[in-house]
């Protein structure tokens, strides 16, 4: 008995398919959208996760961030890069530059003071910059609120819109700012509000207070040349790492003694959260297809209940029971087929459309930040070219799946039971 | 109609009984997704309220009460007047509402700097009284050197690990607290570290500072008024109740514009979104593998219709109406859905409560600590099983099967007699 | 392989009896007999009468409780399931009353199954389709699926199916009984030519008068049991 007889066992499969259009409809639909509710749900949690690293750092931080390697994590005003000497900035910025990762750098200065207007006192981390470099490398201070960006060497400052509202005061408006000096002395000076910006962070609109980096320097007693950190910002943050190593090599002719830290390095809990989302794909997967399966399986069952006539006919004629399989399982790979064309047609404009312009969902719920970084609600999607795939061989498993059980009992009917009573 | 009820519901349960095989099929479907339902709500509701507790008393509880102005100003002068505070205090006290306060606790909050001879840090200034503070924070417990604030401490800061750090404090050392005060001067006091927490939330252990309200009074010339009255409730659903109570009670200063009563979802926006960010995405889930498992429900419907051609022609031969008909495959549908969400909810139920009762240990996969809108997450969460859930999601349940059902009785209810009569299947 | 001297059919004292809760029921009682090739044999008899539960002997769908039958030559009684597979695919047609085709399937694709199943060459197939549903008056109709055929077409494409494969007989079950006179008529008909033109046998099991009349050999059959064998010149 040869186990491979040729016979219409395809054809058989996939018109069966035919003969109950809206049942085969709604089973394929059902199973197309299991397809789109995969690709869907793990894209989305793609684009928050996405969102958060981006925001994280490119918001405010930088994708690497550069600094005495005493800085951190007492983050101390005296330890500046290149020690109480000091650094050339502006070689240390254009070695960094050089690099094809790179997209931009920037000096930061940080200190705490008092920003004091007329009657409000409020605490501030004051953060030196220069303003054209920093345009360049972070977004919170591209579109402000009100007012223009700080000029280099003018008593100007931008502060977070929390903060002022706090003080009370507006653009235009003149405030004291007190901070210690690197010398011990208390420094104060009359600034003038030139701008206010929202970056939608609590913790930076309420505290921060940004202004050039020379008239910091002059106000807490600092040469030029003494800066804590060099953020820096690359196109994609998932190659900080390897731009990082770069830069520690670049940077080692001038005998600095400084850290080049990625934004893994230094946020780790981003990077651990990003894997622990990803380690739910594939429940996310088995559970809708195992859902979906029930479905399936009882079509079929009932599609070969009520064709039990014509297996009895079959094995009548002296078809094997292999073959009887065969053509169920021929139809169920069709019904995986077409579900997966249904799915797809369906998913690829949607994941498409919410990737490129992802609708807003603020009205359902608010700005969130997980682990500091800020995200907007939206249905932005990210594609994993992996996932489609997978998903798919999931749908195709799963029609196969569901139709093992059905199956079996269609071979194993008993011609002259079925036929009897013809 | 209605004469024809029982008629109507004994036929429906002796359908499903015929096809026990596909019944159960169907049901098997709807008893997963159910179960799964309720042990993700119930896991979900306890992951949530154990961030809406960790985050109210790193905050400022369930319930605030404050002047309408200090929220945007945090500025000295807009704090409580003392006859509000007293109000509030005592209405506090009322023994219907005492059963749901856990701790109370009210705080001078003022924004000023931290200096010490390493440097400055803008800080959050807590002038508190120990003991009621004690109850209501988890900082006390999240002590690394030293202790916690005392009745009798005077100068006395209790300071985050990387406030510490930043200003190159130890035990003991001293650091100098500088704000705004109620003449609007720049007021500053001298204080000793006699205790250094860390939270595992940033924000926290690199500003906050805890004081005596006594030593915060002194300074800053407020003497004992405070800016905000924190409530910590034993359940956050008492929210809504405990909150209607003290605007009851406070309805005179309310009214003046000098108090107002928040929620925590309006003075924590962030948390609240994050709970709703949560919630949606198990929504998405859920409304997802429920509009599978109703599209097989309305196959198995439809396909015990299909079958019932000749049955559904003598029906109606014999005197039921085509409504009647259609209502025998609704009846069919909803008695299916409502028995397997039963169950899958019972089931649910039971298995979330035996198995994980005790909580979900997420420690293997969440290693580092991990902050969600200024909140730690403890790894281990606890089910939290709410009747108006389980309520819901019976509801939602039997909508999906009426639904799903709809169509095929409708199909079922437009049976053309003589040509069903003709057909033999 | 096959004998073609041997006869189409031998029982010998077979039983079969079905044993349905607490009772026991004898549908084939102590049968012997022989049909010889070329036949055209009914087995007549009212329901119940045990002539279907012959004829599914006979074809191998069913197991004798007692007693031995060959098929061709070859002894059915003791064979395996894959025998009996392999056997019905070479040496047996099937007629039966109704549900005959598979409704996917064309008229010729239904008609050619078994062709393919013995893996027969394509043109081969085709010719013998082609002369036989030309005998048959179905000419033009092979791409027809069975819902678009008549009652009787549909037997006659059966009756073509079971042909073609050259089997040793063509066992039929009741396969008028579905159809009105004019239709009976023409498959009667058409039965009878392919007896007489290429020596198909046929085997009946019936209880429709026209069939017994046209048939050769008339087997009557009472509970079980043979009542009478006559022999029409």
């Amino acid at each position: 008995m040869t186990s491979t007889q040729a016979g219409p066992w395809r054809q058989i499969g996939w018109r069966n398919l035919g003969r109950h259009p809206k049942r085969t409809a709604i089973t394929a639909i059902g199973l197309g959208v299991g397809y789109f509710a995969v690709v869907f749900l793990v894209g989305w949690s793609s684009g928050l996760m996405a969102q958060m690293v981006e925001n994280g750092t490119g918001l405010v931080s930088g994708q690497i961030e550069i600094h005495d390697t005493d800085y951190r994590p007492d983050r101390s005003l005296y330890d500046t890069i290149g020690g109480r000497e000091g650094a050339d900035i502006s070689a240390i910025i254009r070695t960094i530059a050089s690099d094809p990762a790179v997209v931009a750098a920037a000096p930061r200065l940080y200190a705490g003071g008092l920003i004091s207007s007329g009657n409000s006192t409020s605490a501030g981390m004051l953060m030196g910059i220069d303003p054209s470099l920093e345009l360049d490398l972070t977004r919170f201070l591209d579109d402000l609120v009100e007012g223009r960006i700080v000029e280099p060497g003018r008593n100007e400052l931008l502060v977070g819109d929390e903060l002022a509202r706090q003080l009370g005061a507006g653009v235009g408006d003149e405030v004291v700012l007190v901070a210690p000096g690197a010398d011990g002395s208390m420094g104060n000076d009359l600034f003038t509000i030139a701008g206010i910006f929202h970056s939608g962070l609590a913790f930076i609109d309420s505290r921060y207070g940004v202004l050039p980096l020379d008239t910091l320097q002059t106000l807490i007693v600092m040469d030029t040349g003494r800066i804590h950190e060099v953020a820096v910002s690359t196109a994609d943050p998932w190659i900080a790492t390897e731009a990082a190593g770069r830069l520690t090599a670049a940077l080692g002719p001038m005998d600095l003694d400084i850290e080049v830290a990625p934004w893994t390095e230094l946020r780790p809990e981003m990077v651990e959260y990003v894997a622990l989302g990803e380690s739910f794909y594939f429940l996310i997967i088995a559970i809708v297809f195992g859902i979906a399966m029930f479905g399936v399986a009882n079509t079929m069952l009932m599609g070969t209940y009520e064709r039990r006539r014509e297996f009895a006919v079959m094995l009548a004629l002296g078809t094997s029971p292999r073959h009887i399989v065969l053509t169920v399982v021929y139809e169920a790979i069709a019904l995986g087929a077409v579900s997966l064309v249904a799915g797809f047609v369906v998913t690829l404009p949607v994941m498409v459309w919410w990737h490129n312009a992802p609708p807003d969902l603020g009205w359902l719920y608010g700005e969130v930040t997980v682990m500091g970084a800020l995200i907007r609600p939206s249905l932005r999607v990210e594609y994993d070219v992996a996932v489609w795939i997978w998903s798919s061989v999931a749908l195709l498993l799963t029609a196969l799946l569901a139709a093992l059980y059905p199956a079996a009992r269609a071979a194993r009917v008993p011609p002259a039971d079925a036929l009897s009573g013809l | 109609m209605t004469k024809h009820l029982r008629v109507i519901v004994g036929l429906a349960l002796r359908n499903l009984q015929r096809h026990l095989r596909r019944t159960l099929l169907t049901a098997s479907a709807m008893i997963a997704g159910s179960m799964l339902l309720i042990f993700s709500l119930s896991l979900g509701d306890g992951t949530h309220e154990s961030w809406i507790d960790s985050g109210v008393r790193m905050g400022s509880g369930h319930v605030t009460v404050e002047s309408p102005a200090f929220r945007t100003t945090q500025n000295i002068d807009a704090r409580l007047s003392t006859a509000a505070r007293q109000v509030a205090e005592l209405a506090l006290q009322n023994p219907l509402l005492s059963g749901d306060v856990s701790a109370v606790s009210s705080r001078m909050m003022v924004t000023g700097l931290a200096s010490s001879a390493a440097g400055a840090r803008p800080v959050k200034i807590m002038g508190v009284d120990p003991r009621s503070e004690a109850a209501f924070t988890t900082l006390n417990a999240q002590v690394v050197e030293g202790r916690y604030l005392e009745p009798d401490d005077r100068l006395a800061a209790f300071v985050g690990k990387q406030l510490v750090d930043s200003l190159d404090l130890r035990l003991g050392s001293r650091l100098v607290l500088n704000a705004q005060d109620v003449d609007n001067d720049i007021g500053g006091q001298l204080v000793r570290v006699v205790g250094i927490f860390q939270s595992g939330v940033p924000e926290i252990d690199q500003s906050l500072v805890h004081i005596p309200l006594s030593t915060a009074g002194e300074f800053l010339g407020s003497r004992d008024d405070v800016t905000t009255i924190g409530v910590l409730l034993n359940d956050s659903a008492a929210v809504p109740r405990v909150a209607q109570a003290l605007r009851q009670a406070l309805a005179d200063p309310v009214a003046a514009g000098q108090v107002t009563v928040l929620n925590w979802r309006e003075a924590m926006p962030e948390l609240a979104a994050a709970v709703a960010l949560d919630d949606f995405g198990n929504y998405l889930v859920f409304g997802i593998l429920f509009i599978i498992i109703g599209f097989g429900i309305v196959n198995t419907v439809l396909m015990s219709v299909l079958h019932r051609h000749r049955e559904f022609g003598v029906l109606q031969a014999l005197g039921l109406t085509p409504g009647e008909t259609g209502a025998v495959v609704l009846v069919e549908g909803l008695v299916m859905t409502a028995v397997s969400g039963l169950v899958g909810v019972a089931l649910g139920l039971l298995c979330t409560w035996h198995f994980f009762g005790e909580g979900l240990d997420f420690t293997n996969l969440m290693g580092e600590e991990m902050t969600f809108s200024g909140v730690v997450i403890d790894p281990v969460i606890i089910p939290l099983f709410r009747v108006t859930r389980v309520v819901h999601v019976l509801l939602f349940i039997l909508s999906i099967g009426a639904v799903s059902s709809v169509y095929p009785a409708i199909r079922a209810a437009s049976i053309d007699v003589p040509t069903a009569m003709k057909f033999e299947r | 392989m096959t004998d073609v001297t041997e006869p189409a059919v031998r029982t010998d004292d077979v039983w079969k009896i079905f044993s349905q809760e607490a009772e026991e029921v004898q549908a084939v009682r102590d049968v012997t007999v022989t049909i010889d090739r070329g036949e055209f044999t009914a087995l007549a008899g009212p329901s119940g009468s045990g002539k279907t539960t012959l004829l599914n002997l006979i074809g191998g769908l069913t197991r004798p409780t007692r007693g031995r039958i060959w098929v061709a030559g070859q002894e059915v009684s003791t064979m395996s399931n894959q025998e009996l597979a392999r056997l019905r695919l070479d040496q047996i047609g099937f007629v039966f009353q109704a549900y005959n085709l598979l409704p996917v399937l064309t008229a010729m694709e239904n008609a050619e199954f078994p062709m393919l199943l013995q893996g027969v060459e394509p043109e081969a197939r085709k010719a013998r389709i082609g002369e036989l549903f030309a005998r048959t008056g179905m000419a033009g109709l092979e791409d027809r699926r069975p819902g678009k055929l008549s009652g009787g077409q549909q037997q006659r494409v059966a009756v073509v199916r079971a042909v073609a494969s050259r089997p040793a007989l063509v066992l039929a079950d009741e396969p008028t009984a579905n159809l009105d006179t004019a239709s009976s008529g023409a498959l009667l008909d058409v039965m009878v030519e392919l007896n007489r033109e290429l020596g198909v046998t046929f085997v009946f099991a019936t209880h429709d008068a026209r069939v017994m009349e046209r048939s050769r050999r008339l087997v009557r059959m009472v509970d079980g049991a043979i009542a009478s064998d006559e022999t029409q010149s």
